[in-house]
């Protein structure tokens, strides 16, 4: 939790829900296919160094494994974050354990159910197999209504198969027609889509949210959440997520932009609050790609600028912030925000870590980004 | 010394010829992005690129084109006998260089993987860059003194260069386009529309068959090609801190 107080002299609480939260492990002993499994890390250590302020950029062996209990200070102790919701990738075709599974976080989640929110993945390749594994996953961990309501959905994926390599799918395909409908019968509600660089077929747009579209027309009562709003193809985005009125903006990545680049922060977020409206844009700093406290308190302090406002006719309130934060993410998994203030206000961590809501003053020293020379 | 004049003029043109490829996905040139990282020419007429991208993970169709691309201009180019691309640190450097090498198609390259060649592709990719550039160049005309309802009404013929400059002939006025960045922004339209190679009679075209854009508002046409250039600035910021970043880091 942490409390924005505007030059007005008012307070604004600001519930925190990061829907996209990772614990990984990129560490050398864990490389299956070390080019990949390498490429894959430094690629991630690059969006890190790229967007974000110097002094939170840690050493490369720290980055590659952190561990949990490092995770959970950095989150719920500094970072602001109230609930993080697991979002896994795993990768199993290039670390060996994968990168970051289930298995990572099930014993913190069980620790922590008001903390930690727990989501799956499948992969309609993965058959029969994998939908016995969601029906388990559902029994052991829906120790709380708002607990397993998400999937991961990484399209571009790669699995052996057929002793060579399938470089992803699509989420139009009958078969994960198939696991939606599993979905759906398990109440797990919310899909978060995410592309990657490849896709079947090779020579299609891996980055075609095309798929995401119809699935989210064909199955007009669950969420599609797209994470980093589509990014590169934030145009197409916002058109499908302008007819489809349950596809939510991701933020996951796209908030690193708000401390070097605040322009180009602007202009997504002028855009989304334009296309979507306030209340499908979720929140995340995407930890461990970016620590969440710098991101929260360098939107807390933002402000979109005059020339985007009259641009585009929207603002960029407190009250809207609050929504992006976390109101808008409880409104989709289900979280009853007031009862989890009650509930977290003495919990365990909030013990161990010695936690207590951080105060901000806002409006004062505001980014703005001046308009683009380019 | 005749031999390195030839070298060095060479080498120049390499360059010149290498600056017309563009990252399809970002709609800037390679050149540009930081793309070439090393070029060498020998007397004799040997060319060797060797090429980056921002990630290990671009797609390998988009390198695709952009590769096809880059051998395709200056293969062409006089004095040129050979030519030979490297794109390093890819996910998949060994194949793609091969192919390219080789001469062969993506769907050649990616056979078992790929249904087609990429032009559904590259019509795609090329279509929104003419839309942002569209919105690039239409924001110049209003900064310079049109209003957004007389773009539709001009001609391709209405706007002429004059030296550094433009000048737009509407409504019976003559209005110049100077800011040299605004300058830019309709060259680079203009070149695109020019590069389709069909000659439009209309300014205004949507696609890339020189049509014009559906019977709407100009202003929300506008919207929609505002959007389609916010998301390019923003790729194409991201590429380049990415590519910054893997090009001052130690390999673990």
């Amino acid at each position: 939790m942490i409390i924005a107080e505007t030059p007005d002299g008012k307070k604004h609480d600001m519930f925190v829900v990061d829907y996209h939260f990772h614990i990984w492990n990129a560490a050398k002993e864990n490389w299956l296919r070390p080019d990949l499994a390498k490429g894959w890390i430094n690629c991630f250590y690059d969006y890190t160094r790229a967007l974000s302020p110097k002094e939170y950029v840690w050493d490369w062996d720290t980055y590659a494994y952190y561990g949990e209990e490092k995770a959970l200070r950095d989150v719920f102790g500094d970072g602001h974050v109230d609930m993080a919701i697991f979002e896994p990738q795993t990768l199993m075709y290039f670390y060996h354990k994968g990168f970051s599974n289930v298995d990572a976080i099930s014993g913190y989640v069980t620790k922590w159910p008001d903390r930690l929110v727990m989501g799956s993945r499948w992969d309609p390749r993965d058959g029969e197999a994998g939908k016995a594994l969601l029906e388990e996953q559902v029994r052991k961990f829906r120790i709380r209504p708002f607990q397993m309501r998400n999937v991961k959905l990484y399209t571009a994926e790669w699995k052996e198969e057929n002793g060579g390599v399938s470089r992803g799918w699509r989420l139009d395909s009958k078969e994960a027609y198939d696991f939606l409908e599993k979905n759906r019968e398990l109440g797990i509600n919310v899909q978060v889509a995410h592309k990657g660089p490849t896709v079947w077929p090779l020579d299609k747009d891996a980055f075609d949210i095309g798929d995401v579209d119809t699935a989210a027309t064909s199955f007009p009562d669950m969420k599609f959440v797209v994470t980093h709003i589509g990014l590169p193809r934030l145009d197409d985005f916002c058109w499908v997520a302008t007819q489809d009125k349950n596809i939510y903006a991701g933020m996951a990545v796209a908030m690193a932009f708000v401390h070097t680049r605040p322009r180009y922060f602007a202009e997504m977020m002028a855009n989304l609050l334009y296309w979507l409206g306030p209340d499908r844009i979720l929140f995340s700093a995407d930890y461990a790609l970016w620590h969440p406290k710098w991101i929260i308190e360098d939107f807390l302090n933002f402000e979109l600028p005059e020339d985007l406002k009259k641009e585009f006719g929207v603002d960029l309130t407190m009250d809207i912030k609050k929504k992006i934060l976390g109101e808008n993410a409880a409104n989709v998994w289900g979280i009853d925000i007031e009862q989890q203030k009650k509930k977290l206000k003495n919990d365990e961590l909030t013990k161990k870590l010695h936690l207590e809501p951080g105060t901000i003053r806002v409006g004062e020293a505001a980014k703005k980004g001046k308009p683009l020379a380019r | 010394m005749m031999a390195q004049d030839a070298e060095a003029d060479l080498k120049e043109s390499v360059l010149r010829a290498l600056s017309t490829v563009t990252d399809p996905e970002l709609d800037e040139p390679i050149t540009e992005l930081g793309f070439v990282k090393n070029l060498s020419v020998s007397e004799d007429g040997r060319v060797s690129v060797d090429l980056v991208t921002s990630t290990f993970w671009c797609s390998p169709n988009f390198v695709y084109i952009m590769l096809e691309e880059a051998r395709d201009v200056v293969s062409k180019l006089p004095g040129v006998k050979e030519m030979r691309l490297t794109l390093g640190g890819h996910h998949d450097s060994d194949r793609i260089n091969g192919a390219i090498n080789a001469g062969k198609s993506f769907s050649e390259c990616y056979d078992s993987e790929a249904r087609g060649d990429l032009l559904e592709l590259n019509r795609m990719i090329r279509t929104r860059a003419l839309r942002s550039r569209l919105y690039s160049m239409a924001a110049a005309l209003v900064r310079s003194g049109l209003v957004a309802e007389e773009i539709p009404e001009l001609s391709r013929q209405d706007v002429t260069a004059d030296g550094d400059t433009f000048v737009v002939n509407s409504r019976g006025r003559i209005i110049p386009i100077t800011d040299p960045a605004d300058v830019r922004r309709v060259a680079r339209y203009l070149s695109f529309l020019d590069g389709l190679g069909r000659t439009p009679t209309c300014l205004i075209v949507w696609d890339l068959d020189g049509n014009p854009p559906p019977e709407e508002e100009f202003v929300s046409t506008l919207i929609a090609g505002r959007l389609a250039k916010a998301n390019f600035s923003l790729n194409a910021e991201l590429c380049r801190a990415l590519l910054e970043s893997r090009l001052n880091r130690e390999e673990p």
